[in-house]
């Protein structure tokens, strides 16, 4: 690898490291609104990219409030177009330079991709992906039933979004990594003449759907909130909102209601135990209190090991629910640890039946080497 | 026995992976044993020496795993340590949640 070494990390450079993560975990958290001077930008970079990729130039670039907008817009757009042409809608992935791998690649890419990742991901890309493939899944699977051909079809590419999708500032991790080699330490590679294009559009725009006929660019969200550990998190509101009123409830990093985030009190054990997502279950115990929530579901314990408590709840006319109470193996940033709780089969009589019966194990059997 | 777990994946030394299994692919070049719904978060190996496949029984989604890298791998998870899963084959095991309707996997 040091064959095509063009580049070592120098102290001076290395000290440059931290600022400019924090630059692009700025940018991938920016609550600014898209204004003029973006959107020109982004038709200057939109342009560059369709060019650097070799394709002729995107017909219409629009500009849409919201990632949720980009997905279901971009989506009919994009089956519009296959439909008028009876052929398939390519995609393309924008260009993108691939400076420098030796060790620096490592060194560089852990303070800067790195560090802007796992500080912004959650909250950014992570939350938006499974907000909106969460929402164009039920959106698209309820009103396919009831639509004609046309309508159908338009419904059935929406849930494909992930095909067009680039996450514009969202993916400020590798734009930080890259345009290190650039702007830090001054690199002069032919590729930037084509990669400057993904940069801006990085800094200038949201989550963008790049089709061979269109170009759809998503505004910033206008609420982005996260707790310590950049987890995206609201405790008084919405964790994000776009400007267009699409709005995501979370707690610590787990996507809820917002009856879990501002009215807890309302929360029943009934809803609980309706509730099939174990980490969405584990909030909402949390949220309404674990004393509240044994105490009105009536639940009695029945046994405790190392491997946890189980509960058991008498239900009118129907077999008992066994719950198995367990800690999570890893400890949580600030000390605490997470409580969850397992339905498992009424013939279950210890905790460590009850955990070892959740993953199809016998209790002799579950032995673990190791565990987090 | 030496099986691990990591949150709600178990890893499980297993002695042969019936033929019938299909590749899981790839995910932006991660192999992903798990993922996260409410979470984002997914149990992830990036390593070339890591194949996933499947096989679909009954409804039932089960998994094998085998490493043949030298070393062992890494299996990451944002909310989880890191842990390092030697060099074989393995089932790999998602944790599942009683019913009255069935088995079901546990989703988090």
């Amino acid at each position: 690898m040091t064959a095509n070494k063009k580049y070592e990390l120098t102290p001076e450079h290395r000290s440059q490291l931290a600022p400019w993560a924090d630059r692009w975990i700025a940018n991938a958290m920016s609550t600014r609104p898209m204004d003029y001077g973006d959107r020109e930008a982004m038709r200057v970079a939109v342009a560059g990219l369709y060019d650097a990729a070799g394709l002729p130039q995107p017909k219409h670039v629009v500009f849409v409030p919201s990632p949720l907008v980009l997905a279901f817009a971009g989506c009919f757009a994009a089956g519009i177009w296959h439909v008028s042409r009876h052929g398939l809608p390519g995609t393309t992935s924008a260009a993108t330079a691939d400076a420098t791998r030796d060790a620096t690649y490592d060194a560089t890419r852990v303070a800067t991709a790195d560090a802007t990742r796992v500080a912004t991901a959650a909250a950014t890309y992570d939350a938006t992906y499974d907000a909106t493939r969460a929402a164009t899944d039920a959106a698209t699977h309820a009103a396919t039933a009831a639509a004609n051909d046309y309508t159908r079809f338009l419904l059935r590419c929406t849930p494909g979004w992930y095909r067009m999708w680039n996450g514009g500032n969202q993916y400020s991790g590798w734009c930080a990594f890259l345009s290190f080699f650039r702007h830090v330490a001054h690199l002069e590679l032919p590729q930037y003449e084509r990669w400057q294009h993904y940069e801006n559009a990085a800094i200038h725009g949201g989550p963008r759907i790049m089709h061979p006929d269109f170009c759809m660019i998503s505004d910033r969200p206008e609420i982005l909130t996260v707790d310590d550990d950049n987890r995206p998190h609201g405790e008084t509101g919405p964790s994000h909102r776009w400007r267009d009123g699409w709005e995501l409830w979370y707690w610590h990093g787990v996507r809820v209601t917002d009856q879990i985030v501002m009215r807890p009190d309302t929360i029943t054990a009934a809803q609980v135990l309706a509730e099939e997502n174990a980490e969405v279950r584990r909030v909402m115990v949390e949220r309404m209190t674990p004393e509240r929530f044994l105490r009105d579901a009536d639940a009695k314990p029945v046994q405790q090991d190392d491997y946890g408590r189980l509960w058991r709840i008498d239900l009118p006319d129907d077999e008992p629910l066994v719950m198995v109470e367990v800690l999570n193996s890893t400890v949580e940033p600030d000390g605490s640890t997470k409580t969850y709780w397992i339905r498992v089969s009424p013939e279950c009589e210890t905790a460590l039946h009850a955990v070892a019966w959740s993953f199809g194990q016998g209790s002799a059997e579950y032995v673990l080497a190791a565990q987090s | 026995m030496t099986m691990i777990r990591q949150g709600d994946v178990l890893i499980v030394p297993a002695d042969i992976i019936p033929d019938r299994c299909t590749p899981v692919p790839l995910d932006n070049g991660r192999v992903v044993l798990a993922y996260g719904e409410a979470t984002g978060h997914a149990h992830v190996i990036v390593h070339p020496d890591v194949t996933l496949v499947s096989d679909e029984q009954a409804g039932e989604l089960r998994m094998w795993m085998t490493i043949t890298a030298p070393e062992p791998v890494e299996l990451l998870h944002d909310e989880h340590d890191t842990l390092l899963i030697p060099p074989g084959t393995y089932r790999v095991i998602r944790q599942r949640q009683y019913t009255p309707e069935g088995l079901r996997n546990v989703a988090d």
